[in-house]
């Protein structure tokens, strides 16, 4: 059976200055407001930026694929980000510092015409390790300097889920 | 004509687009590749303009000032324009 959202318990800017939390402001009169992971704007960023976040495993996983879900929201109508996540699953008595992550590779969050305030969804399938019950994820979110236009911050919502 | 680097254009642009899209709340339409055509195009501009702005200049301004002295008195005249001064 389908599962989740398992969102983080801890999420930490490792590079502080390009990455921080931030709370998305829409434009509309009503519920407007989304907490999430803060990335600077394009103009700003110095270098790739890391947010380094940890998920529990329940005890039992769920059926399906394990993926990282990114929710995206920015007030724009034009730009790219580009995701870059590497994970490991680590087990109690094991390091999370010592931990080598795994490359899932360069992903790209593309906003056009119409897109802003919108949430833009973003699955990244995690198989470069493999997903264990009760074990912790231990994840580097990297938003990558390179190719990146988006020139407004944008927040980013977490979670992993299985389908 | 003198090309400006990546991380030149972005740190023109920076101010920019806090005044324009955050300041005042702007949805961005333009993305950083947009705003490197246009900071790249204003310096080519500068460069091609410099000697007809310093043939304009009075004196005794003109001799009694360096090039970063002229330049920086262009600038303020065009902060003035834009509102920020």
């Amino acid at each position: 059976m389908a599962g989740g959202p398992i969102f983080p318990h801890s999420a930490f800017p490792v590079d502080a200055d390009d990455v921080f939390p931030n709370i998305h402001v829409g434009a509309g009169a009503n519920s407007k407001h989304d907490e999430g992971l803060g990335v600077a704007n394009a103009t700003d960023i110095a270098a790739d930026a890391t947010w380094r976040l940890r998920f529990q495993m329940p005890p039992t996983l769920p059926t399906g694929t394990g993926k990282l879900r990114i929710l995206s929201l920015s007030s724009a109508e034009t730009g790219v980000v580009k995701p870059h996540v590497k994970w490991a699953s680590v087990a109690v008595e094991e390091d999370p510092s010592a931990a080598t992550l795994n490359d899932e590779g360069v992903g790209t969050i593309t906003w056009g015409s119409a897109d802003d305030d919108q949430y833009k969804e973003t699955l990244v399938t995690l198989d470069a390790d493999t997903l264990v019950a009760s074990e912790e994820v231990v994840m580097d979110l990297v938003f990558e300097d390179a190719s990146m236009t988006l020139a407004v911050v944008s927040t980013h919502i977490v979670s992993i889920i299985w389908e | 004509m003198a090309l400006l680097t990546r991380q030149e254009k972005k740190k023109i642009a920076s101010p920019w687009v806090q005044k324009v899209f955050v300041d005042a709340k702007k949805t961005a339409n333009l993305n950083l590749d947009d705003l490197d055509l246009v900071t790249q195009a204003a310096e080519d501009w500068v460069e091609t303009n410099q000697a007809s702005f310093v043939a304009a200049l009075p004196e005794p301004f003109k001799t009694n000032t360096n090039a970063a002295e002229k330049t920086l008195m262009l600038v303020y005249v065009v902060m003035k324009r834009a509102g920020l001064i």
